[in-house]
């Protein structure tokens, strides 16, 4: 079928050597790796690192200026069922007349023309994914009214019920509370391994992800290593990765990023442990 | 009421209601208010403009408020959207304007153009009528998946190849259809209180989009129908009638959801078992500065169904301590809050009442204490999906700022993990002396 | 000289009264609806400086009916409505538009039945018209000290809360963590905004009023991101739009097809517009020259402070 070669087409997703220039400036510089059916992938980097443009690339909303994307082997990954993605944090507007269901049900084929004709298996679909992702208790409320963390189930059924072979998910841990961050890992662990899903989630802190990642894509001013996380996540790797002499902590089975001795003022505010870039006023 | 000429009234009135009901119903869900403000205001113009060349309103309406559907759509596209509205329909009335002024005796025609003249409707006017109505609704309906996720979710529609520029033009021009043929009927200004108000309404009344387009279909009728009626017995313009009723909807609704957020959680949802009452950490994320407006709205909302699920009473002065709390970014101490309240709200609250009402609500999680080692206790209030912050205290001038760090929070969390306590909360006070008071000492 | 510049300034141009009226005044109202427009722009809030203008319809044709200046009726019907838009909570950016709509159309509803009420009883429609499309020559000399204490009023509340409101226009959780009430100040802006459509109005016509407003302002968004500067310049492009459209009005008696001159609210907005089209030329040009414009969907950006 495909004219790229047998590992190309075996993988769900191949980025071979993408890079991204706006106006002036290399957003993402020869990014490259390849995620496998099944895979649970963390797209680990700081704000600002590139994530979320690596993102359109994928999505086919944002041309790269050289390199390509493959999904399934093929191009133009816009308008691929393949793909499914949940967008970073969004509030709905608890105004809307709109059920978590309904939200759902959307997801089987809103890009079709006409109205939804309702229908047995439709139903039969929408309940099926509503208790995949645990959501059945809320699923006749509207989604505005849910939590930040039921809202992001609902995003998740939304794009699983298309039957992607990779999900998408932009920053789907940010500001959710531990408790939830967590349980929403699980979640799409369970997804990934049970459907043969393959996931890709993008976070700007790597440790709740540790447990479950199959492989990572750490990405640093818009250049990126792959790898097994064992790989990745060495002093040396990063180091050359960010530039910069950065040690990696071992603690409780936790991993800490810092910079090293000869810190950089930038690297401090992204990964550094001291206070001094986030304030508010 | 019902004679002759009236029933073309009736006929016409409630095509376009339904019309309106339809089409509005995606005008609210995408915030679009202002280009249905505009594109029926700036068609006027094109209706000035038949008259001077001699062709039909309806073509001159019609090539108006296309023209200026697109000039919204493709001007926005690049700048801020409400300024190319605000733009696209001053230049168009500036036209009619020009249009008015080169025919005499024309004020009359414009009055009814502006304003509606539904009793004046003359029955061929029918038939034109139904079949851009019929356009309309059949657009929408073939539209309606697509616009919906497109409307709900841009991103997402974008990633499945709905083009969000394109769902925008289009929805533009069902717009300007609706325009075309409503116009001649309730008047330029009025086709938007209809288009608003009905929806606005519905989407009070019912959780379900395709019950809530029902719905804002049904209000409308019932606002034209009466407004015909009413206008017939009294002798007063319809538009008055249909501006009114719109808006009397419109506050119809609010009171209604705001009754329904009343009864409390239970009538609203299921009780989530899941939702801590207080988160225990709160991971940084800058992407909130935007959605401040939200979270706050957000505080307010949870904090009166939780105040209703526990049988407290609304009071004023707790209603007054909501708000004032609800906007709020950092810890106020108790005679910082009564301060407030009278210069802000010119509301007395005693300091005894300020701190019941405040204990009650730390007892439902919706207040926590700051321990900031100043003389008093200051409170703000408990957020969940919001950003987590600390704070900075001059010692000084007693000055509270708020500060947060990732790198802070990573550093307690990794901390949390090594010590013999399972870590549930924590704060963090620094103190010092404020840019100010250091330089002035 | 004057023999040299005939063709552009009409005879009679610099004798008549009212266009010696019309200058001033229209440069003066020009000059606080760029002011205020700016923060319009940043806040988003055009939709409010519309609806403004035609609720002023509503406070114009009352006032026609009790038989009292429009200019008050505008002021009146402006300030209620923006009591009203502040009571049901345009200060939040969730259904902001539905409150300005909703009392929009209840207003527009008022107007038309103010209108009706005058016509019916004096059967005439010019107040329609005069209300609707207004003009800069129809200014008598006696409403020229309101105009001037009105204007001056705004210039005064918008220099005074001049920077928490440019604080809390570009970020509002900052400037309520600095203290500052952002509420009143949006409340207070609100008010001069309402007095400056009102000011809009009786210049170049309720329906028309916005332009003023927002499209001086607009276009100096577009050429700096300088606050300071914006003021400037929104003040330049407004004033410099009025007095070209009223230079043009006065040549237009002498042009097809009736000798009775264009509107003069016609010239000023279609110069709006096209400043403000024009003002998008080297955004344009930066972004075409940067080649990779697809990729970036940036919009204009509003001011930032300095």
């Amino acid at each position: 079928m495909s004219s790229d070669g047998a590992s190309a087409s075996r993988d769900v997703l191949t980025v071979q050597g993408v890079s991204v220039r706006l106006s002036g400036r290399t957003i993402l510089d020869r990014v490259s790796f390849r995620i496998a059916p099944g895979e649970f992938t963390g797209l680990i980097g700081s704000n600002g690192a590139g994530k979320t443009t690596l993102f359109r690339v994928i999505l086919g909303l944002q041309a790269a200026s050289a390199g390509r994307v493959l999904a399934e082997g093929r191009e133009r990954a816009r308008r691929h069922r393949a793909i499914g993605y949940v967008p970073q944090k969004f509030l709905f507007d608890p105004d809307v007349p709109l059920r978590a269901r309904d939200l759902v049900g959307l997801g089987i084929d809103a890009q079709r023309l006409g109205m939804p004709r309702p229908s047995r298996s439709r139903r039969a679909l929408v309940e099926e994914m509503l208790d995949a992702v645990d959501a059945a208790r809320f699923a006749d409320t509207r989604v505005g009214n849910l939590s930040g963390g039921e809202q992001q189930r609902i995003l998740i059924a939304h794009a699983l019920i298309a039957r992607p072979r990779l999900l998408l998910l932009d920053e789907p841990l940010a500001n959710l509370d531990l408790g939830s961050a967590q349980e929403v890992v699980a979640l799409l662990a369970r997804i990934a391994r049970e459907q043969e899903i393959a996931v890709l989630i993008s976070a700007h802190e790597i440790n709740p992800l540790l447990p479950v990642m199959d492989r990572i894509v750490y990405l640093a001013a818009g250049r990126a290593a792959s790898g097994a996380t064992e790989e990745v996540v060495r002093p040396d790797v990063l180091s050359e990765l960010y530039g910069h002499h950065v040690d990696v902590l071992h603690v409780h089975g936790r991993v800490l990023i810092v910079a090293g001795a000869g810190e950089d003022a930038d690297l401090a505010g992204h990964e550094g442990v001291f206070p001094g870039a986030g304030f508010l006023s | 009421m019902f004679s002759g000429f009236m029933v073309n009234a009736w006929e016409v009135a409630s095509i376009v209601a339904v019309v309106a009901g339809i089409v509005g119903f995606f005008t609210v869900m995408r915030g679009s208010a202002f280009a249905a403000h505009a594109i029926p205001n700036g068609s006027f113009a094109g209706a000035a403009g038949a008259g001077l060349v001699g062709v039909s309103t309806l073509v001159g309406l019609g090539v108006f408020s296309l023209g200026g559907a697109l000039t919204i759509g493709l001007l926005g596209r690049r700048g801020r959207h409400d300024v190319a509205t605000a733009l696209a329909l001053v230049a168009m009335l500036a036209l009619g304007a020009l249009f008015l002024s080169f025919s005499v005796e024309y004020a009359p025609e414009v009055y009814s153009l502006l304003f509606g003249e539904v009793l004046g409707i003359s029955p061929n006017e029918i038939a034109p009528t139904a079949i851009l109505g019929a356009l309309c609704i059949v657009a929408t309906a073939v539209l309606y998946r697509p616009l919906m996720l497109s409307s709900l979710l841009p991103e997402v529609g974008e990633a499945r190849g709905i083009s969000s520029f394109r769902m925008e033009m289009l929805f533009l021009a069902i717009l300007a259809l609706a325009t075309t043929m409503t116009v001649p009927v309730v008047g330029t200004l009025l086709i938007f209180s209809l288009m608003i108000g009905a929806p606005a309404a519905a989407r009070s009344f019912t959780d379900r989009p395709l019950v809530a387009m029902a719905l804002s279909v049904a209000i409308a009728l019932l606002a034209v129908w009466s407004a015909i009626a009413a206008s017939y017995e009294t002798n007063y313009p319809v538009g008055f009638f249909v501006g009114t009723i719109s808006a009397g909807a419109y506050a119809l609704g609010r009171a209604w959801a705001w009754r329904r957020r009343r009864r409390g959680p239970a009538a609203d949802r299921p009780a989530s078992p899941r939702e801590p009452p207080r988160a225990s950490a709160r991971l940084y994320h800058p992407h909130m500065s935007d959605a401040r407006t939200a979270s706050d709205d957000d505080w307010a909302e949870r904090a009166e169904r939780r105040l209703a699920a526990a049988g407290r009473k609304r009071g004023g002065a707790r209603r007054a301590l909501l708000e004032l709390l609800a906007g709020e970014r950092c810890a106020l101490t108790a005679v910082e809050i009564e301060q407030r309240l009278r210069t802000h709200e010119g509301r007395a609250v005693s300091r005894a009442s300020i701190y019941r009402i405040l204990d009650e609500l730390e007892e439902l999680a919706l207040v926590q204490r700051v321990e900031t080692g100043q003389a008093m206790v200051r409170y703000e209030r408990v957020c969940e999906r919001e950003e987590h912050h600390h704070h900075l205290v001059c010692d000084a001038c007693g000055l509270v700022m708020p500060f947060s760090d990732p790198g802070l929070e990573r550093a307690i969390t990794s901390l949390s993990e090594r010590v013999p306590l399972t870590v549930s909360e924590h704060e963090i006070v620094l103190h010092g002396a404020c840019r100010d008071c250091a330089a002035a000492a | 000289m004057s023999h040299f510049l005939a063709p552009i300034f009409a005879p009679g141009f610099f004798q008549s009264e009212a266009v010696h009226i019309a200058l001033a005044v229209g440069a003066l109202v020009a000059l606080v609806t760029g002011v205020v427009g700016v923060f319009t722009v940043v806040r988003g809030q055009s939709f409010a400086g519309e609806a403004f203008g035609d609720l002023g319809t509503a406070g114009g044709s009352g006032a026609y009916l009790v038989g009292v200046g429009t200019l008050w009726g505008f002021v009146l019907g402006n300030v209620i409505a923006a009591g009203a838009m502040e009571a049901i909570g345009v200060q939040r950016a969730r259904g902001r538009d539905l409150a300005t709509g909703t009392v929009l159309g209840a207003g527009i509803g008022l107007a038309a039945l103010f209108l009706y009420l005058y016509t019916s009883e004096h059967s005439t429609t010019g107040a329609t018209v005069t209300i609707l499309f207004g003009s800069v020559f129809a200014i008598s000399s006696t409403t020229i000290p309101l105009i001037v204490l009105l204007g001056a009023l705004v210039l005064a509340i918008v220099l005074t809360i001049y920077r928490p409101l440019l604080l809390s226009s570009v970020n509002a959780e900052i400037a309520s963590a600095r203290g500052i009430p952002v509420r009143l100040i949006g409340a207070l802006y609100l008010l001069a905004l309402a007095l400056a459509a009102a000011l809009a109005a009786i210049t170049i016509g309720t329906i028309l009023s916005t332009a003023l407003i927002v499209g001086p302002a607009a276009s100096a968004l577009r050429l700096t991101r300088r606050p300071l500067t914006a003021l400037l310049s929104a003040a330049c492009i407004g004033v410099g739009a009025m007095w070209l459209g009223i230079v043009l009005a006065y040549d237009s008696y002498r042009w097809p097809p009736v000798d009775q001159g264009w509107p003069v609210s016609f010239f000023v907005v279609t110069l709006v517009f096209v400043a403000y089209l024009l003002s998008g030329l080297p955004e344009a040009k930066r972004a075409r020259r940067a080649q990779r414009r697809s990729a970036a969907p940036a919009p204009a950006r509003p001011a930032s402070p300095s």
